[in-house]
């Protein structure tokens, strides 16, 4: 039994030794109920409402991961902070991780363009309108459809909205109309427009005037009254999300945008659509030219991803040994006929937890276990993306560790434990001094595949807005509306980190294996 | 004079295979015991019980009169003072010839790095390995491992060294090496127990001599009585088999 309880406090260390390892991450984050901030969400891809650029410029906001936001959003959120007197801070998410964003309190406010709607009031707040506008198609041009002048012109056409909004469940007004499948945002949308996978696209007007300003091959179709979609007018108007708990800063803001005219409004989305960075019409049409073109602009954003995922990679491998070594060591040990009743018990249930732990970190998606994790513990470790992105890259590495070392421990010769304990080692120091490094250099070859999956996998951190290099590529795909070129130079500088590292982790695997030089010495056989 | 260790009415069995049946054993200081008899006779596993490497389903293993089964002294207290030299030597792999020999001082007898290392050089140039002290343990051959595993097991300061069957993994000519190594610790007054098939070094350091068969002590006597003059039919049957060879 006393050497039962030396195990478990042994076992508590170790986990405890774990907690600073993780924990500055976690407090590093600027908790968002600080009361000197305003954080607003936004896609920063929605333009004129609100991009991502490179260059910092005097409408612009710098994000957390690398580059700016800018557009009518942004100007609306500036003007906002500076009302309540606070320093704007803009994250930017995906348009479906906004509102539980709002709700965990992550951020403040919703500008994005979203619409008012009773669904959403379930979950949110919303203030009056900051921006009206109508709806239109939009659609290639020198085309047929060019000249539609109702919405019953499109039947038989594909026709494509973005997910979760009124611009998809509208299309079905369209008569015979082919709904394409919802897609989550409008360079994606667009991509599919110009590629003539779709025949035309739904938005509201500055966003089509945004579309066109930078893709000179488009245009959009306005309708006569009675021709067009049959919407409330306050359907096409833009609402400012807030948390329903918060109705001080509702009335706020609402007080602030009574103040501002509808001639301001139409002034600062025309400057908005001015000021969206046009880059497309200088890209070449040879991949590896357009690929090299997007690398030199964008190469601030790249790195900063680059670095992120490192990170991720490396402190999630490494992190995630040391829970897999402390799993993996428990799930070694065996239930022996001469343990009392309590140890087996005790035994059993260790070996049931930790296969619980394995086979859901194993079984399940990492993608799903961020978004459930992070958003799930939101409110109660006030965390930022990037500290939730390592915990979730750590336990999940964690888990599949655990049997990495579990086969390694059982590699070991059985007569490696019977020396140790023979010479009156413990069973923790024998697995320690031991077990444990022969575990890790038999297993190092798995060890160090699971930091190069690690630096493919992270990509997946994206959903809960972790700005790692994927995350990063997307926004640059997304600004460009040029998909094909920028993932190829995204897979390139995958393949870039991984290929290295397989090398670098071979070489270290030889020389491990080598053996040492012998001794030389006289007169011994 | 008390024994160091003695074993009463120790049964073993694997499932429904009873390896040991009823045995009563003791070693006291200054004997050198050797085991004898034919393979699956039980020899190793009374051997391995008497660490407790193997736990005896049923009867008592005492270490100077305090019961080991029952809790009265700590087992890894009790393995500190019974050091064991295998067959197959178990070096720790991961660790050098001098690692081998200063970790379980360190680590259970809670010396210093540097009087470890003293000790552990004091013994390595005792069974001739003092030149590979950084060598890893890997790279030696097996009568040089086996040497170090002895030498380890000395680091200890044992008061019982078990060996189980030391030579039999070891090419023939690497057995006299190691076999020398352990006639000079007889004659130091090292305390010894040794499962062996080597009759001729039986015969010539034992103190006493144990045969066993199928699960029990069939006999045990000084090596004349044995050699020379057993009293049971079984013990001549496995001596003239095991001569003639």
């Amino acid at each position: 039994m006393k050497q039962t309880s030396k195990k478990i406090v042994v076992f508590l260390l170790m986990v405890l030794l774990l907690i600073p390892c993780i924990s500055p991450v976690l407090t590093s984050y600027a908790e968002d109920d600080d009361d000197n901030t305003f954080v607003v969400g936004m896609e920063c891809n929605y333009a004129p409402f609100n991009w991502t650029q490179v260059n910092e410029t005097k409408t612009s906001v710098a994000l957390d991961g690398g580059g700016y936001a800018d557009g009518y959003d942004v100007a609306i959120a500036k003007l906002i902070a500076d009302h309540l007197g606070k320093e704007l801070v803009i994250e930017k998410m995906s348009w479906d991780g906004l509102e539980p964003a709002l709700q965990a309190g992550a951020i403040d406010a919703i500008i994005a363009g979203m619409t008012d709607t009773a669904e959403r009031r379930q979950r949110v707040d919303f203030t009056g309108t900051y921006y009206e506008s109508e709806m239109v198609l939009i659609v290639r041009k020198g085309e047929e459809l060019e000249q539609a002048t109702s919405i019953s012109d499109f039947s038989g056409k594909r026709v494509l909205g973005q997910l979760n909004t009124l611009y998809d469940t509208v299309i079905d007004q369209i008569p015979d109309v082919i709904h394409a499948t919802a897609l989550e945002d409008y360079p994606a949308m667009v991509m599919q427009l110009t590629n003539g996978l779709v025949d035309a696209v739904t938005a509201e007007l500055p966003v089509a005037a945004g579309i066109i300003s930078t893709n000179p091959d488009l245009t959009y179709v306005e309708f006569e009254e009675g021709q067009g979609f049959e919407i409330d007018l306050t359907d096409t108007s833009v609402s400012i999300a807030v948390n329903k708990e918060d109705t001080k800063l509702r009335e706020d803001i609402d007080a602030f945008l009574n103040t501002l005219s509808s001639e301001t409004r139409k002034q600062m989305m025309d400057d908005a659509i001015d000021r969206i960075p046009a880059t497309i019409t200088s890209l070449s049409d040879n991949l590896f030219v357009a690929a090299g073109q997007i690398f030199k602009v964008y190469a601030p954003l790249f790195f900063s991803g680059i670095g992120s995922t490192l990170i991720l990679a490396f402190s999630g491998t490494i992190l995630g040994l040391l829970i897999g070594l402390v799993i993996g060591a428990i799930r070694a040990i065996q239930v022996e006929q001469r343990d009392s009743m309590l140890m087996k018990i005790v035994k059993r249930i260790g070996w049931l937890l930790t296969t619980i732990y394995i086979e859901v970190f194993r079984g399940t998606p990492m993608m799903v276990q961020s978004a459930f994790i992070y958003y799930g513990l939101k409110n109660i470790v006030h965390w930022s993306p990037f500290a939730a992105g390592i915990f979730v890259i750590t336990i999940n590495t964690g888990a599949y560790m655990a049997e990495i070392v579990r086969s390694g421990i059982q590699s070991v010769d059985k007569g490696q434990t019977e020396a140790a304990r023979s010479v009156g080692m413990n069973s923790i120091q024998t697995m320690i001094y031991i077990v444990l490094p022969q575990a890790i250099k038999n297993s190092f070859p798995s060890i160090g595949n699971e930091f190069v999956t690690n630096i493919k996998d992270s990509s997946v951190l994206n959903v809960i807005a972790v700005t790692e290099l994927f995350y990063q590529a997307k926004s640059v795909a997304g600004s460009l509306y040029a998909f094909v070129p920028t993932y190829f130079v995204v897979a390139l500088i995958y393949l870039c980190l991984t290929f290295p590292t397989t090398r670098i982790l071979n070489y270290i695997e030889s020389r491990m294996n080598r053996k040492k030089p012998m001794v030389t010495q006289k007169g011994e056989a | 004079m008390e024994p160091i260790i003695k074993v009463e009415h120790v049964k073993k069995s694997y499932g429904k295979l009873e390896v040991l049946h009823d045995i009563d054993f003791s070693v006291s200081k200054g004997e050198v015991v050797t085991i004898i008899g034919s393979s699956g006779s039980g020899k190793s596993t009374l051997l391995r019980c008497l660490n407790l490497l193997e736990v005896p389903n049923s009867g008592s293993v005492k270490y100077h009169g305090k019961d080991i089964l029952k809790g009265e002294i700590n087992v890894n207290v009790h393995r500190s003072k019974v050091g064991m030299v295998f067959q197959n030597f178990h070096l720790f792999n991961n660790k050098s010839v001098l690692e081998n020999c200063i970790i379980g001082q360190m680590k259970v007898l809670k010396r210093s790095r540097k009087e470890a290392t003293e000790i552990a050089m004091k013994h390595l140039s005792q069974v001739g390995m003092e030149k590979f002290a950084h060598a890893g343990s890997t790279q030696l051959s097996g009568g040089q491992k086996q040497r170090v595993a002895i030498a380890r097991a000395l680091c200890m300061e044992p008061e019982v060294l078990l060996f189980d069957e030391p030579t039999s993994a070891l090419d023939p000519e690497m057995v006299e090496d190691v076999l020398q190594v352990m006639k000079q610790l007889a004659k130091d007054g090292l305390t010894m127990i040794i499962v062996t098939h080597e009759m001729q070094f039986a015969r010539d350091v034992s103190t006493r001599v144990v045969f066993m068969n199928k699960g029990v002590i069939a006999e045990e006597g000084t090596p004349d009585q044995i050699f020379n003059h057993p009293t049971q039919e079984r013990t001549r049957e496995f001596l003239r088999r095991y001569l003639n060879q």
